[in-house]
Parts: C-alpha cells; sequence; structure tokens
C-alpha cells in the first residue's frame, strides 16, 4: 500500500490500529442522541432484483453500529427507521450471510448519512449478494487438530495476484478460528479467488508466542505464497474440505537485558517497557505494533520477552498506568528505541539506556468567554500531547500523554520524550470536547506553530494552551460531477485557523453533507482531501481548500464540487 | 479468561495436606542459607504439566502472576512439558496454566479449592485434562437456523453434583451458517445452555458488531425459561448435545436509573443482572447520559439480581450498589434504582521483626516481599437474613465481587486493599516460611481484638492503620500421634495447639491446628514461642460440611482449650525451637 505525502489525517492511516477509534470520533462527535431524535431513515433491501423481507437495518456508529435504531423489511423489502437523532450515523444491513456491496474501509460497510433535526431520507437502498461458505480441517504434522488457529483468506485474482478488494468481515473473529476438532467454517464471503492460510508470519507484529507458532501454509500445504492453490468461492455455494496441513511448531527465543540509567548504568526496577517491529514508511522507519508484557523490570532492573519469533525489533521504555493499587512503580523515564533481532536464538544482554522524562507544563485558559457556564464542563476535559521526535529519531506510534486540566486551568505532564509536542483535547466520551477547541498554543508568551519544542534535561512550564469556545457551525456540502461517490473514496474534512495546524474535523457522508459543530468565531481554511482506496482514481489524493468565516450560533455553509470523470477521458 | 491447574507440590505427604488444607500455613524446611536469592535458579519458579494420565503436555502457555500485581508474565511448556519462569522477584505467585480445549483438574474459583501459591526456587506439577464439549443447533419456530447467535453454557453443578453458589459461565460461541455451535474446553460438571438475548455486549463474536438477537430473552435448552432448562451433563473429553428452539420470546424490560456516587470516567456506570442461584452474569447494560437511566432488554420471567457498578481505573475505587432482588412477571419491571456507593478499603503495613540473635527465618532478606496477607469476608449465615421475604436484601453485597484479596507488602511494607464491600473480614497471613510467627495483627490506637473478632468494615470506610507483625523465632512441631498395638486411628483426627498460659486464652493467633494424617503424623509451623496445651481430638464439622476453624469458631476454640486444660498435655516452645518426634498417645489419657 502507498500512502500519498503528508496529507493531515496521515499519521491517522499510520496507525492502523487506530482506524476503528478515528472513524467512530468522527462519526461520534455530532449526534446527540437524547435530544431531537425524529429523524428517519427508509430504503429497500434487494438480493438480485428480488426484494429481500426479514433483512435487519440497523442505525449507529462504526463502534455501535445499531445504538441508534434497527428494523426489520418488510415482504417488499421496504424498510424504516425511526427515531433517529440528529449527526452522523451509519445505516446498514446486518445480514451475516450476505455480502453489501458498498464497503467503505474507514467507515464500515454502511452507508453514512449526516441527518438534520427531524429529517426523513429515504431511498437509502441496499442491493445483497448471498455470501459464499469455505470450510475445511487444519491438522499438525501428525494429523491431530490444530485448536484455535486463525484462518486468513487473501482475495486474489485469477493469475494469483493480491486483488484489491474490500473484505472487511468486521469481527466475529470465532468463524476464523478453528474449534476443538480442527474445524473451520467461514461464511458469508464475497464470491471470487481466494488463497486460504493458517499460521503466523514472525516479525510482522510485536507479539509474544511462548509456545511457538506454525508457519503460514497456504491451502494445500505451501509455505510460499506463490505455489499456494486459488481456491475459487461462488455466490451462496459451500466449498468444503479446504484442509491444511501444518508442518511442525517453530520455536521462539527469548529476549532478555537490562534497563539502566543513561547517567549512571545503574539498573533501573519498576520500568515498564515494550516492543514492536520496525517498519519502513517510504524513508521512514517506524515502530508499530507495539506490546508491553506488562511486567515492568524486576529488583535488577531485567526485562524479559518470552516467546518471540525471528524478524527485527525494538524495545524501549514505555509508561503504563498499574491498576493495581499496591504497585511499586519505577522513575518516570524514556528511552530511545534499541533495535535488535531475532534469528535463531535467545537475545541476551541487552541494555537500554534510559533518560529522566521531560516535563511540561503550564495552563489552559480560554479566550473571550463572557458566558461563564462552558467553564464548568472544563473540568470534565482532558489535555492530550502527543510527541513527535525530532527528525531521523524513530518514531514510536502510538504515543501519547495527557493531564487533568485543573479548577485553575493549570495542567503538567511528565514522561515525555524530547521533540515536538503537539497538543489536543480530550472529552468524557472521546472526541467531543463540549465546544471547546485549541485556539492557539503559547510559550512563554510567544505563539507556537503546531506543538513545543522539548530538548532532552529540559523543564517547560511555561506553556499557555488558548482555548476557544464557540456555538458556530459549518454545514458543508460536496458535490459529485460525472458520477456517483464510488464506495472506494473516502473523503476527509480538515479545518484550519490562523494558519495554524490542520486538524481532522468531519467525513461527509453517502450524501456528501458534512457538518462540523461547536466552532469559534472566525476566519478557517475548510480543506476537502479525496483519497482512493481502490485505485480508481490513480494519483495523488485531490485536494480543496476554502476559507469561512465562522459567527456564532449561526450556520456557515460550504460547497465544494468534485470532478469524478475517469481521468483517461478529461 | 480461564487459567487453571491442579497443583502438586513437591513436599513430604504432611506438608502438602497442610496447604490443600490450610493455605496460609508455611512449609516449614530444613534450615538453610538465606542469603539473597541471586542465582538464576533462586529466581525461577520451574514445573511441568501433565495430562490426567500423568503424560507431559507439550506447548501449554503458563501465566505467572505476582500477588498484589496487575500483571504477570508468561512462558510456556517444551516438547517435554517442562517450564522455567526466570527473573523472578521475591514474592508470592500464582501459575496458571492455558491450552485450548483443556481444563485445570482444579476449577478456577471454586471455594473447594483454594489457589496455591509459589515462590521463586519452589518446583510445581500442573495438571489439566481434557475439557468437555455441549454442541447443537439453534433453529426458530419455522424451523429455519440462527445465525451467529450467542450462545453460552452456565456451570450450575460440579461433577459430583453438588450446587455451585458462584457459577461459572463459558465463553461465547455463536452459531454458524446452519445454526451450528460448539462450546469446547468445558469443565466437568452440570450446565444449563441458553441462545440469544445480549450476552455480554462484547460485539467482537458477530459480524459487523451486530447482534441481531439482542433484543430478545435467551431461550435455555431444548425450548425453556431459567425454570425449566434441562441440565446437561458434562464430561471430560465427552460431546454432550443440545439443540435449542428459540422460543422467539421478547420477554420484559427492567428499567431504573443509577444513583449515588459520580462515577469517575473513564468507566461509566454498568448494570448486570445476574441469575440468583448461580451468579452468573446474564445481561449487562450501560446506565448512560447525564440522569444515568438504564433499561435491559429482552428479560424472560424469573427472579434475578440486579445492581450497578462503576467507577475503577487508576488511583480510583470501584463503586457498586447492593444487589436488589428484582421478578420479572408477564411485564415491564420499572423505576428500579441502584444506589452506588464506594467501596471500602484497608490500609496499613507488614512489620518484620527480625532477630539477628535467633535467625531462623526462612528467606530473611526476602521476608518481607514473601509475606501475603489475604482479607476475607463472613459469609452473612443466610438463615440470619428474613428467608422468607426475598424481595427485601437491603445490604447482599454485588456478588461478582471477590470474597477474599490476596495482597503483597510494597517495598515500604504497605499494604493497600481496595474494591472492600461492607463486611466482617478475616485477616489472614502467608509468611515467608519457617522460624517466623504473627505476632500481632491490630489497628492502630483502637483495642479491637482483630484475629479473633476480624476487622468489621462498614460501606465506604477507609480502615488505615492495619498492622500486622511478623517475628523472628517461630517454633515448629512434627509428631504423630500413636496408638497402643492393635488399635486404629478414627480418621478425620486433627491436633490442636492451644495457649496454657491465662492471658493468652483471647489471644486467637496463638491457636494452631492441622489435621493428622492417616498414620498419624502431623505438623504445625510458625508457632509462637511459649507454653500450650496440645490435644487431638475428631474434627467438628459445620452444617455446611466445612471444617470449623479454631481460630474462627469461638465455641469450638473454648471447647478445645477446656479439654485440652484438662488433658494437661503441655508442651513448651522455646523460639526457633524444631520439635520433629512428638508423640501424642490416642486415646487420650482423659476426656473431659
Amino acid at each position: 500500500m502507498t500512502y500519498p505525502t503528508r496529507p493531515f489525517y496521515q499519521s491517522l492511516i499510520l496507525a492502523g490500529a487506530m482506524l476503528a477509534c478515528t472513524a467512530a470520533a468522527a462519526l461520534g462527535q455530532t449526534s446527540d442522541p437524547k435530544s431531537r431524535a425524529t429523524g428517519a431513515v427508509s430504503g429497500r433491501v434487494t438480493v438480485g432484483d428480488k426484494p429481500a423481507p426479514g433483512i435487519l437495518i440497523t442505525a449507529g456508529s462504526v463502534n455501535q453500529p445499531a445504538s441508534a435504531g434497527r428494523a426489520t423489511s418488510d415482504a417488499d423489502g421496504n424498510y424504516r427507521i425511526n427515531g433517529l437523532p440528529t449527526g452522523q450515523i451509519m445505516v446498514m444491513p446486518a445480514a451475516p450471510l450476505y455480502i453489501l456491496p458498498n464497503i467503505n474501509p474507514m467507515l464500515g460497510p454502511g452507508k453514512t448519512l449526516n441527518l438534520a433535526p427531524g429529517e426523513a431520507v429515504d431511498g437509502i437502498d441496499f442491493k445483497l449478494t448471498r455470501g459464499a461458505v469455505i470450510t475445511g480441517r487444519v491438522t499438525d504434522a501428525d494429523g491431530r487438530p490444530l485448536i484455535e488457529e486463525r484462518i486468513t483468506l487473501l482475495p486474489v485474482d485469477e493469475n494469483g495476484a493480491p486483488a484489491r478488494q474490500n473484505f472487511p468481515r468486521f469481527q466475529n473473529y470465532q468463524m476464523y478460528q478453528t474449534d476443538d476438532r480442527g474445524i473451520y467454517r467461514i461464511y458469508g464471503v464475497p464470491a471470487g479467488h481466494y488463497k486460504v492460510s493458517v499460521g503466523d508470519d514472525p516479525g510482522t507484529n510485536a507479539s509474544l508466542r511462548s509456545s511457538g507458532y506454525y508457519q503460514r501454509t497456504y491451502y494445500p500445504d505451501a509455505t510460499d505464497a506463490a505455489k499456494a492453490a486459488i481456491v475459487d468461492l461462488s455466490e451462496g455455494a459451500e466449498t468444503k474440505n479446504i484442509d491444511i496441513s501444518l508442518g511442525r511448531r517453530a520455536q521462539t527465543y527469548a529476549v532478555s537485558g537490562r534497563i539502566v540509567d543513561a547517567d549512571t548504568g545503574k539498573p533501573l526496577p519498576g520500568v515498564s517497557f515494550a516492543f514492536g517491529v520496525i517498519q519502513k514508511n517510504q524513508n521512514q522507519k517506524y515502530i508499530a505494533g507495539t506490546s508491553s508484557p506488562g511486567t515492568p523490570t524486576n529488583s535488577l532492573g531485567e526485562f524479559r520477552l518470552d516467546g518471540v519469533g525471528p524478524g527485527h525489533y525494538a524495545v524501549f521504555v514505555m509508561e503504563r498506568y498499574d491498576f493495581s493499587a499496591n504497585a511499586t512503580t519505577g522513575p518516570s523515564v524514556f528511552s530511545d528505541p534499541l533495535t535488535f533481532e531475532v534469528v535463531d536464538d535467545d537475545v541476551t544482554n541487552l541494555e537500554i539506556k534510559a533518560q529522566q522524562g521531560l516535563s511540561l507544563s503550564g495552563v489552559v485558559t480560554i479566550d473571550g468567554i463572557s458566558d461563564q457556564k462552558p467553564l464548568a464542563t472544563l473540568s470534565s476535559l482532558k489535555l492530550g500531547a502527543s510527541v513527535t521526535p525530532p527528525s531521523g529519531s524513530m518514531r514510536i506510534m502510538p504515543e501519547a500523554r495527557s493531564s487533568a486540566i485543573a479548577a485553575d486551568g493549570s495542567f503538567s505532564m511528565t514522561g515525555l520524550r524530547p521533540g515536538k509536542v503537539s497538543f489536543y483535547l480530550m472529552g468524557p466520551n472521546g472526541s467531543d470536547t463540549k465546544g471547546f477547541s485549541i485556539a492557539r498554543t503559547e510559550r512563554g508568551g510567544v505563539a507556537q506553530d503546531r506543538g513545543v519544542d522539548i530538548q532532552p534535561g529540559e523543564i517547560v512550564s511555561n506553556v499557555r494552551i488558548v482555548l476557544a469556545h464557540g456555538t458556530g457551525v459549518i454545514r458543508g456540502q460536496v458535490k459529485f460531477e460525472g458520477a456517483t461517490l464510488p464506495s472506494d473514496l473516502m473523503m476527509f474534512v480538515g479545518l484550519s485557523r490562523d494558519g495554524l495546524g490542520t486538524r481532522s474535523a468531519a467525513q461527509p457522508d453517502a450524501r456528501g453533507q458534512f457538518v462540523i459543530e461547536n466552532l469559534a468565531a472566525g476566519t478557517y481554511e475548510v480543506n476537502l482531501q479525496v483519497v482512493s482506496f481502490g485505485g480508481r482514481m490513480p494519483g495523488p489524493p485531490q485536494q480543496q481548500r476554502q476559507t469561512v468565516t465562522v459567527t456564532d450560533g449561526a450556520e456557515t455553509p460550504v460547497l465544494f464540487t468534485l470532478n469524478l470523470s475517469p481521468k483517461d477521458k478529461q | 479468561m480461564m487459567f487453571g491447574s491442579r497443583i502438586v507440590r513437591e513436599h513430604r505427604k504432611w506438608l502438602s495436606l497442610l496447604i490443600l488444607i490450610l493455605p496460609v500455613s508455611i512449609a516449614a524446611q530444613q534450615p538453610g542459607d538465606n542469603s539473597q536469592p541471586k542465582s538464576t535458579e533462586q529466581r525461577a519458579i520451574t514445573g511441568r504439566v501433565i495430562g490426567e494420565s500423568g503424560q507431559p503436555l507439550p506447548g501449554v502457555n503458563i501465566f505467572i502472576s505476582a500477588v498484589g500485581a496487575s500483571s504477570g508474565q508468561q512462558t510456556a511448556t517444551d516438547s517435554e512439558g517442562n517450564f522455567r519462569a526466570q527473573g523472578l522477584d521475591p514474592g508470592t505467585y500464582r501459575l496458571f496454566a492455558n491450552a485450548p480445549a483443556y481444563v485445570p483438574e482444579t476449577p478456577l474459583g471454586d471455594a473447594n479449592f483454594p489457589p496455591t501459591y509459589y515462590r521463586p526456587g519452589d518446583s510445581a506439577t500442573l495438571t489439566l485434562i481434557k475439557g468437555g464439549v455441549i454442541a447443537g443447533i439453534v433453529t426458530n419456530n419455522a424451523g429455519e437456523p440462527l445465525v451467529n447467535a450467542t450462545v453460552r453454557a452456565f456451570r450450575v453443578r460440579d461433577s459430583e453434583g453438588k450446587p455451585l453458589r458462584s457459577g461459572v459461565q463459558s465463553r461465547e460461541r455463536v452459531t454458524d451458517d446452519r445454526g451450528y455451535y460448539r462450546i469446547y474446553g468445558l469443565q466437568p460438571g452440570s450446565y444449563i445452555v441458553s441462545a440469544g438475548g445480549s450476552g455480554q455486549g462484547s460485539g467482537v463474536i458477530y459480524v459487523y458488531g451486530i447482534n441481531a438477537y439482542a433484543r430478545q430473552a435467551p431461550t435455555y435448552a431444548p425450548a425453556s425459561t431459567r425454570d425449566t432448562a434441562v441440565e446437561i451433563i458434562v464430561r471430560s473429553g465427552e460431546q454432550a448435545t443440545a439443540d435449542i428452539h428459540d422460543r422467539g420470546d421478547f420477554g420484559h424490560s427492567i428499567s431504573g436509573r443509577v444513583s449515588g456516587v459520580a462515577t469517575q470516567l473513564p468507566f461509566n456506570s454498568g448494570v448486570r443482572l445476574m441469575d440468583p442461584e448461580t451468579h452468573a452474569m446474564i445481561a449487562n447494560t450501560g446506565a448512560t447520559g447525564d440522569d444515568r437511566t438504564f433499561q435491559l432488554n429482552g428479560v424472560s420471567d424469573g427472579d434475578y439480581e440486579i445492581s450497578a457498578l462503576a467507577g475503577a481505573g487508576p488511583n480510583a475505587d470501584l463503586a457498586v450498589s447492593p444487589a436488589r432482588r428484582v421478578s420479572v412477571r408477564s411485564a415491564d419491571v420499572t423505576g428500579i434504582e441502584l444506589t452506588l456507593a464506594t467501596l471500602g478499603s484497608i490500609s496499613g503495613r507488614v512489620n518484620i521483626e527480625a532477630d539477628a540473635k535467633l535467625a531462623c527465618g526462612r528467606h530473611r532478606d526476602v521476608a518481607l516481599r514473601e509475606t501475603m496477607i489475604t482479607i476475607r469476608r463472613d459469609r452473612v449465615d443466610p438463615d440470619t437474613k428474613n428467608p422468607k421475604d426475598k424481595s427485601v436484601q437491603p445490604d447482599e453485597p454485588a456478588p461478582f465481587l471477590p470474597t477474599f484479596i490476596d495482597s503483597a507488602p510494597n517495598d515500604k511494607g504497605e499494604i493497600n486493599l481496595r474494591n472492600l464491600y461492607s463486611g466482617v473480614y478475616r485477616v489472614e497471613t502467608r509468611l515467608p516460611g519457617g522460624g517466623w510467627y504473627v505476632k500481632a495483627i491490630t489497628t492502630g490506637a483502637n483495642s479491637l481484638n482483630i484475629p479473633r473478632d476480624g476487622l468489621a468494615l462498614k460501606s465506604s470506610d477507609k480502615v488505615t492503620g492495619l498492622n500486622v507483625t511478623i517475628t523472628e523465632g517461630g517454633a515448629r512441631l512434627l509428631g504423630r500421634i500413636s496408638v497402643a498395638e492393635g488399635q486404629r486411628l478414627p480418621p478425620g483426627l486433627r491436633v490442636y495447639v492451644v495457649p496454657a498460659e491465662r492471658e493468652s486464652a483471647e489471644n486467637v493467633l496463638r491457636f494452631y491446628e492441622a489435621p493428622a494424617a492417616d498414620d498419624g503424623s502431623f505438623g504445625i509451623g510458625n508457632i509462637a514461642p511459649g507454653k500450650y496445651w496440645i490435644i487431638a481430638r475428631p474434627a467438628e464439622e459445620s452444617e455446611a460440611g466445612k471444617i470449623k476453624s479454631i481460630k474462627q469458631d469461638a465455641t469450638l476454640r473454648a471447647k478445645v482449650l477446656r479439654e485440652a486444660e484438662g488433658l494437661k498435655k503441655e508442651i513448651p516452645l522455646k523460639p526457633c525451637e524444631q520439635s520433629n518426634d512428638y508423640d501424642l498417645p490416642w486415646p487420650s489419657a482423659t476426656r473431659p
């Protein structure tokens, strides 16, 4: 996969695991389920050309897809969900045996709508196709069933090359696992060509497999994907006996060492650590898929990772919460990632040099507020910070710190590593920041661009985060020309103010509509980025900008026009 | 998460008996070096995992968890079934063996099988047995399969048919496109199985995260409500069939609001509906919004317990409401108010009094870290309540709270036990080894007799200043009950060691007991130096069939003390004394 360079959402995409959260946050931001729940969505569900009765349709968010409402299609395939809240909702059929055609990689399998108060939207139709079933048995070299091994279906074309097919069978992980007899059965699979495999690719994620692992093996018995058989699955049909026999369990290794104070060389007990795999994205190396074994260094400063497969990794200090009441906690330190490679033996005597974590404190203030009511909600917000290390350093993702905001507005954070600290607000339920946004960041009275630089050994105490509070609304519309919106297109709306950093603000719905609420009065640049995930719109993402002026308590319209005519016809 | 294993420690026979029956007793062992365990060997727990016929089990994951820590370490058995957990600090550990489709031979969370604890240097043998299977087809009234519906099994009886007070629920499984489900890795016993309903509310097992049957009441196998559910017997390694015909019952709702202490983020209030018999959770929901209202849908007719839970997180206490009884009878139940109160806590410290002149305490340098303090809530005798009125039980603890908590002092000696429901708590001590004894358990200024009466905790109480003093110089008594030629010992004998000094008659810490093995041998460790009476007598059982404890049962204590005084078999024990061949004749010379 390749991604365009430096769009504002790049970091979000890189941290693949965060996709769902981000999408959920975007969806959740404007919906207000307790009030104005008078919206409605209706449409028709068909299979082939025939009406599909008895199909459950749900409305909600990506994380809670049925939270706003549900209905079942009638004999004519028609459905209607009433009582929907204003704001962004996703509507989808919950039909496990069927395939939905419009699968949006980020917004989930349904159609997203930004409902205006009391709005009834008709014509949200779904054309379903019956999924295929694949079943088989997984055994070890001695013919014994392998239990709870995970099946992977890789969509390919006729020649066996990986196909660009969006196939997110969101969840139901159980059907991808073998049972106590070694049997698996996966249903609701889009018809097509697949390579079927079981096993692990060591070195692709930071998981601990103390008991070893099975090398990924493709049906019928190939460890090389190129030699895998292509399995054809057809609509509504069951393909049986896709049995896979795995080889011997491969060994994993122990990685051990100490965490010491970089200055004194003394071992540091009670320090939490994590490890991750080293990956490259274009010319930047970064550490992804991090995981922590949970146990901090012991009284001799020793750490141990038991069950690491061959691969390139890095281990580093990573602070974590300890929920136990009586935990002995170590010093607040950070370290650079220490890289190591596991080949065919244990790795011992690693030494991580840890340095005192940096601290940063300051005060949160609110710009020009005459109405004191919003101030009461400030204490329910938290200030988050993420650190971008100086260029050239290996980046660890995700890494973030947060601080409560005290009654006097003060905040402080410890354990930071050097780099550029950028701030964001967190609400009690995620991204709903009660109408507050960060207007600007100052250090010693000087406005900072995109964050505060913090150097090794530095204690920064004079940061001022100026919040804006507002009730302004931007209501946007993206008009599609030349075609309807293909399902593999992603649209993001970013917002920036006063030339400072752009933040991800909204995602246009299936009709191209978007709403950004709780904006402080002022001039904003609205930035629409369109990215193709399916290759139908090759080339760099389209980007459009518009400048708008927002006033409190009013809606500001903005219109983008997107030309979707195929490029070769232009 | 299911971990666990049958645990047999490699000790002499009487010692393993001691540990099984008196989990707080200490394995007194040969006097040895007391040096800091720096060698690799002394920082490791080794062991093996075997199957029911003793065969080694390779590739089994072992989870090692230190008492008082929120996390653990993991390793796995090699091809010979052996494992080795390394780099462990001094402390008390529990081991859990985990292999899919297998279960520990001794069920976890079963009050009859107290946990076994290990220290670095120990060796363990853990036994796993093949779990049982329940499988079947779930269909609706039209005979069509229910696809992607949740099915779960509740263990309601153990393998001997005894009802379980706190039931264990299996992992939830979902039906496939044919309506087929299969629940494996079940501990042998009797189960009831239900399909549909909101279940645990975890989205990860549903296609697109949507549970299509969330609003229905679960149907119990074969086509029943809870009251008429058929029990299914599960045996190790065998499969039982339980087809379910979904009743399509939408049930009724239970709604209300959560009040009381404000909840702390990030955890909102949750409301749990539980089976009153097994205390297994049937459904749960959030109490969202500023008014904290809740509604549980799809509840079929029957009796339930409902309670709310909120809070938790770093440095935040849990808040719970007492469990309320709710009966659903052909109608929705509204207006249930669940009042959250912060749970109580007990904090204090452990003082280790080492004595350089005696120096007989095992693990002296790590004594603090190898001490474990357990507090255990006294079970409220159901007879003292009003058993006729089931609807009013104002102060029943929320049944999902543990009845005991283990803790280890931190390096400053502090102990901090959080999230305790109101009740009377017993303080138990696991000592670092032989040569130590518990001198005193007090709470600061007041004159409570904690060892005798326990520590009474009211809702939201924060008790500070619990002091547990552990002193060097504990004595050990090994011996045998002897019988005259041709006579046999009656079964179930226990040996009691009680204080001979009058002023210690109310000092429960000076009462000791141990079971006698079939050959009459017995052992008691960690005895405070002093003068004692010793007596062997048949054990007494409570109505529930549990052996009465001399530390907890005042009547028994008075009776044994009286009998022992009458018998006048005195035994003086000096600090650190190790009496190895004590002879205790049976029958006792005089009987009161």
